[in-house]
C-alpha cells in the first residue's frame, strides 16, 4: 500500500450518507418566529406604549428563568441558546392584557416553559403549547385581570391618569349574543363595535399583539417565504373559523356578528399563525396540520359563540394538542406505490 | 394481466418532478465544463470479483496468465451476477483478498497492466463509433440482451444491477416505455451530463436498442433541467437523427432525488413503482445514460464494460474532472495524478454526498457503478449534535416514498421494529433527504437504515 511520506497510511473518516446536510438548524427555525413577530411587537409598543415593553421583558424573564433552573434541575445542559424559551416568552406577553401586573407576567411566564415545557422533559417533548399553558393558568389565577381591557393610545400617561377601559369587538359579540333579541340592546351593542379596517389595522381593545392583524399577517408572510410554517394550519384555522361563523351569521345575523370581525377580532390570526403553527405540539404530516387547523378554527368558534367565554383560540390549541397523537395516527401519508403501480 | 395508467401524451410541455425532495448545494460548477478525459493508464488494476448486485463472478484466469484487453476473466456465477473483463493487456500477478470500500475483504485478479499495447488499443478503439441512427434490424431482442450479458453490462448509476436482466422481456408484464435516466440529481457529479453532450448518439442508440429488447414502444431521457445544455444537445441529436421510434427528452425539475427510479418513474409516466416492487410493475424499463452508451458499443462493437466515465470532484482535489478510466484503477492512482488529497481533505466519497459510501482510504479499485470520487473537506464535514426532534415535519414533507421519517425513526430507536414494518419501513429508497432536511441534525436515513436490516431480520409473520 502507498505511504505518506512520513510512513504513515493516510486515513480518512468514514461515516454513512448523506455527508452533507441543510443549513436549517432548531435555533434558527426558533429565531425566524422571532423575527416573524417583530412587526406585531412594534404594533404593541405603539399602541400600548410602556407596558408592552414592560410585559415582554418579564415574561421572557420569567420563562428563560424557569427554563434554566429546569435545565439544573434535570442536570442538562443549558438549552437557552435554542431561541424557544424566549419565543414562548414573547408569545406569552403579546396573549395578555395591556393592563395585566408585570410581576404576575413574569410568573405565568415561569409557568410556561417550567410547567408547560421543562416538565415535560424539555423541548420537543412537550405535548401542550408552553405559551398557551402559561395563558391558561393566569386566566385560571387573575381571571378579571386577564379580561380588562383598555382603549389603545390613552396610555401616554403611565402612572398618572387612569387609561380608559374598553370593550373588545369579541367582548361585545358576547354581549350581542347574550342580549337575547333585546332589540334596543342589541342596537346599542352594535354601535360600539368597532369597523372591519380598524379591526385590520389593530387600533383596537385587546391583548399586546393580537389587536394587529397587519402585523400578524406580516409576520405570517415572512414565515411562509422561509417555510419555517406551511399553509396548512392557518388556512385549516381561517377555513374552519369562517365555515362555523358563517353558518352560525346566516342563521342568526341579528345575535351573531358576522364572520369578519371573528377572524380580525380577538386571537385568531395570532393563532392562525403563530399560536398553532407550534411545531412540536402539532401533527407531522401535512394532512395533519391542515385539519388540526380546522379543528382549531371550528372549536374556537364553538367557544366564542355556543360557549361561555367570550375567546376561544387558546382553549382550542390546547384540546387539539391533546389529540394530535390521535390525529397523527389519522392522518399518516401513504407511501408512494402502496396498491399498485397506477397510484402516482 | 393488470390494467396500468394510460401514460401522458406529451412529456415535453414544462419540467416534470415527483412530490418532496430536497435541493442540496449543486457544485456541479466545478466539473460541468471539463471535457471527459483519459490519464495515464495505472501499472496495476484491481478486478473484483463482486462489483455489482448479485453473486460475485469467477475467476477463469490464474496467477502468471496473460490477458488481453476485453477478454473476460470472471464469469457469471448465477442468474443475478456478472462477468469480469480485463481493461488491459497484461499478466495476471495475483486472485486474492483485496480491501472493499465496506471495509471487508474482497476477491479480486491483479492485472499488471502492459501500458504500451493497452495504448495502442485504445487508440484503435477511438475509430469506433455508434451513431444515433443505428440500423437495428440485425439486432434481435435475443441478441441485444446477450450482447448485455457476455459484455458484464451493470448499471452504472450506482446500483450495479445487471443490465441484461432489465432488458429481459417478463411475459406477464409487458414493458410500454424505456426510460433513461440523465438526471444525475447527486451534488458534485457531472460524469452523466458529459456523456449527454458527448455521446448523445451512443446514448440515443442505447435507448433505442433498449426499446427494441424490451418492446417498449415509447423512450424517453429524463434530464434535470439544471442541464439545459444536456436538454438541448440529446433534443438536437434527435431530431437530426430522425430516428423512426416515438422518442421524447424530459425536462425534469432540479430537485433531489430526482435521479432515483423510484422518483423518475412517477416523474415522467404517472405511475408509481409498487411497494416492494420493481420498474417492469409499471411497465418501465430503466437505464442510466451511462449504462444506455455502453449497451449501444456492446451490440454495436462487441465491447464489454471495461472503462466507465466519473466525475472527480470536490475542494479536496486539486484538479477535478472528468475521466473516463478503465475499471478496477486504483483510486490513489486518479487521486494523485490530479493533485490529490489536499491537505484539509476529510472525507473520500465513493459517489454524490448524498448516497455514496466513503471510504477510509485510497487503495480501492474503481468499481462498475462507481459515477464519482467526491472529495471533501474537514470545514465540510464537522459532525453536527443531534437535538431532540421539534416535530417540525420537514422530513414527512420531503420524504419522496411518502414515509413518515420521525415516527419511523422513533420506533427503530425503541426497537419496535414489527411496528416500523407495518409502517412500511422498507419501502424507504435511502436517498437521505430527512437527515439532510432534519434542522434537529437527527440521523433519521441512518436509524431507517438500520432498523430495514432489523425488520429482514424478524422472524416471518411475529
Amino acid at each position: 500500500m502507498a505511504k505518506q511520506e512520513d510512513g504513515k497510511l493516510r486515513l480518512f473518516a468514514v461515516r454513512t450518507s448523506p455527508h452533507v446536510s441543510g443549513a436549517l438548524t432548531t435555533p434558527r427555525v426558533m429565531y425566524d418566529v422571532l423575527i416573524a413577530l417583530v412587526p406585531a411587537i412594534l404594533a404593541a409598543v405603539w399602541l400600548f406604549r410602556g407596558h408592552a415593553v414592560v410585559l415582554l421583558v418579564s415574561t421572557v424573564a420569567g420563562a428563560v428563568l424557569a427554563e434554566m433552573f429546569g435545565n439544573r434541575l434535570l442536570r442538562r445542559e443549558q438549552s437557552i441558546g435554542d431561541g424557544s424559551a424566549i419565543l414562548t416568552g414573547v408569545i406569552l406577553a403579546l396573549c395578555l392584557p395591556p393592563t395585566f401586573p408585570f410581576y404576575f407576567a413574569a410568573l405565568g411566564g415561569a409557568v410556561s416553559t417550567g410547567i408547560g415545557k421543562m416538565a415535560f422533559g424539555g423541548l420537543g417533548y412537550n405535548v401542550f403549547n408552553p405559551a398557551m399553558v402559561g395563558r391558561t393558568f393566569l386566566t385560571a389565577c387573575f381571571g378579571t385581570m386577564m379580561t380588562t381591557w383598555i382603549e389603545p393610545g390613552t396610555l401616554a400617561t403611565i402612572g398618572g391618569v387612569e387609561a380608559v377601559t374598553a370593550a373588545t369587538p369579541l367582548g361585545l359579540a358576547k354581549q350581542l349574543l347574550k342580549a337575547g333579541g333585546d332589540a334596543s340592546l342589541m342596537a346599542q351593542i352594535s354601535s360600539q363595535m368597532p369597523a372591519l379596517p380598524r379591526l385590520f389595522l389593530g387600533n383596537i381593545g385587546g391583548s399586546l399583539g393580537e389587536t394587529s392583524a397587519l402585523a400578524i399577517l406580516l409576520g405570517g408572510a415572512w414565515m411562509l417565504w422561509r417555510r419555517t410554517i406551511t399553509w396548512h394550519i392557518p388556512i385549516g384555522v381561517l377555513l374552519g373559523a369562517a365555515v362555523f361563523g358563517t353558518i352560525a351569521w346566516l342563521a342568526d345575523p341579528a345575535g351573531v356578528v358576522n364572520p369578519l370581525t371573528h377572524l380580525l377580532g380577538g386571537s385568531m390570526i395570532f393563532g392562525a399563525f403563530i399560536i398553532a403553527t407550534d411545531p412540536v405540539t402539532c401533527p407531522l404530516s401535512a394532512k395533519g396540520r391542515f385539519w388540526f387547523g380546522v379543528g382549531v378554527g371550528l372549536l374556537t368558534m364553538l367557544i366564542r359563540i355556543v360557549g361561555g367565554y367570550p375567546e376561544g383560540v387558546m382553549y382550542a390549541v390546547l384540546l387539539m394538542n391533546a389529540i394530535t397523537p390521535f390525529l397523527d395516527r389519522w392522518t399518516a401519508t401513504r407511501p408512494v406505490g402502496l396498491g399498485g403501480p397506477s397510484y402516482a | 394481466m393488470q390494467q396500468l395508467k394510460p401514460l401522458p401524451r406529451d412529456l415535453t410541455q414544462g419540467a416534470r418532478s415527483f412530490p418532496g425532495g430536497v435541493h442540496p448545494s449543486e457544485h456541479k460548477e466545478i466539473t460541468e465544463a471539463l471535457a471527459i478525459e483519459r490519464l495515464a493508464l495505472p501499472s496495476q488494476i484491481i478486478l473484483p470479483l463482486a462489483m455489482h448486485a448479485g453473486a460475485p463472478a469467477r475467476p477463469t484466469v490464474g496467477k502468471k496468465d496473460e490477458v488481453a484487453r476485453a477478454q473476460r476473466v470472471g464469469e457469471a456465477s448465477g442468474f443475478v451476477s456478472a462477468p469480469v473483463h480485463s481493461p488491459v493487456f497484461g499478466t495476471v500477478s495475483d486472485v486474492t483478498a483485496v480491501p472493499h470500500q465496506s471495509g471487508r475483504m474482497v476477491r479480486a485478479i491483479l492485472i499488471r497492466t502492459d501500458i504500451e499495447r493497452t495504448q495502442e488499443a485504445i487508440e484503435a478503439e477511438a475509430e469506433q463509433r455508434v451513431d444515433a441512427d443505428l440500423d437495428l434490424s440485425p439486432y434481435e431482442p435475443r441478441k441485444i440482451t446477450e450482447a448485455a450479458k457476455e459484455g458484464g453490462l451493470v448499471g452504472l448509476g450506482g446500483a450495479a444491477f445487471p443490465t441484461y436482466i432489465k432488458l429481459t422481456r417478463i411475459e406477464k408484464k409487458p414493458t410500454d416505455i424505456a426510460l433513461l435516466n440523465g438526471s444525475e440529481c447527486e451534488p458534485y457529479l457531472t460524469a452523466d451530463h458529459r456523456m449527454m453532450l458527448e455521446q448523445p448518439g451512443a446514448i440515443l442508440a442505447g435507448l433505442r436498442l433498449a426499446m427494441k429488447a424490451t418492446g417498449a414502444s415509447r423512450g424517453a431521457i429524463g434530464i434535470e433541467d439544471n442541464k439545459p445544455d444536456a436538454l438541448r444537445t440529446m433534443r438536437q441529436a434527435l431530431s437530426a437523427a430522425g430516428v423512426p421510434e416515438p422518442i421524447d427528452i424530459v425536462a425534469l425539475k432540479t430537485k433531489y432525488p430526482q435521479g432515483g427510479e423510484r422518483s423518475l418513474i412517477p416523474a415522467i409516466t404517472g405511475r408509481a413503482v409498487p411497494v416492494g416492487g420493481f420498474p417492469p410493475d409499471a411497465g418501465v424499463a430503466i437505464l442510466n445514460v451511462g449504462t444506455a452508451a455502453a449497451l449501444a458499443y456492446a451490440v454495436a462493437h462487441g465491447r464489454p464494460l471495461i472503462e466507465r466515465v466519473l466525475t472527480l470532484t470536490g475542494p479536496g482535489i486539486a484538479q477535478p474532472g472528468n475521466l473516463l478510466v478503465p475499471i478496477g484503477t486504483p483510486i490513489r492512482h486518479l487521486v494523485e495524478q490530479r493533485g490529490g488529497p489536499t491537505e484539509d481533505a476529510a472525507r473520500v466519497i465513493l459517489g454524490g454526498p448524498m448516497m455514496g459510501p466513503a471510504a477510509a482510504q485510497l487503495d480501492l479499485p474503481v468499481m462498475k457503478g462507481m459515477s464519482g470520487i467526491t472529495i471533501l473537506t474537514e470545514a465540510q464535514t464537522r459532525p453536527r449534535k443531534e437535538v431532540a426532534c421539534i416535530r417540525c415535519g420537514r422530513c414527512v414533507d420531503v420524504c419522496p416514498s411518502g414515509l413518515m421519517p420521525a415516527t419511523l425513526a422513533r420506533l427503530v430507536i425503541k426497537r419496535r421494529i414489527a411496528e416500523a414494518r407495518d409502517q412500511h419501513l422498507l419501502a424507504c429508497v435511502e436517498c437521505g433527504s430527512c437527515a439532510y432536511i432534519c434542522p434537529s441534525h437527527i440521523p433519521l436515513v441512518q436509524y431507517l437504515r438500520s432498523g430495514k436490516a432489523l425488520v429482514r431480520a424478524l422472524p416471518k409473520e411475529s
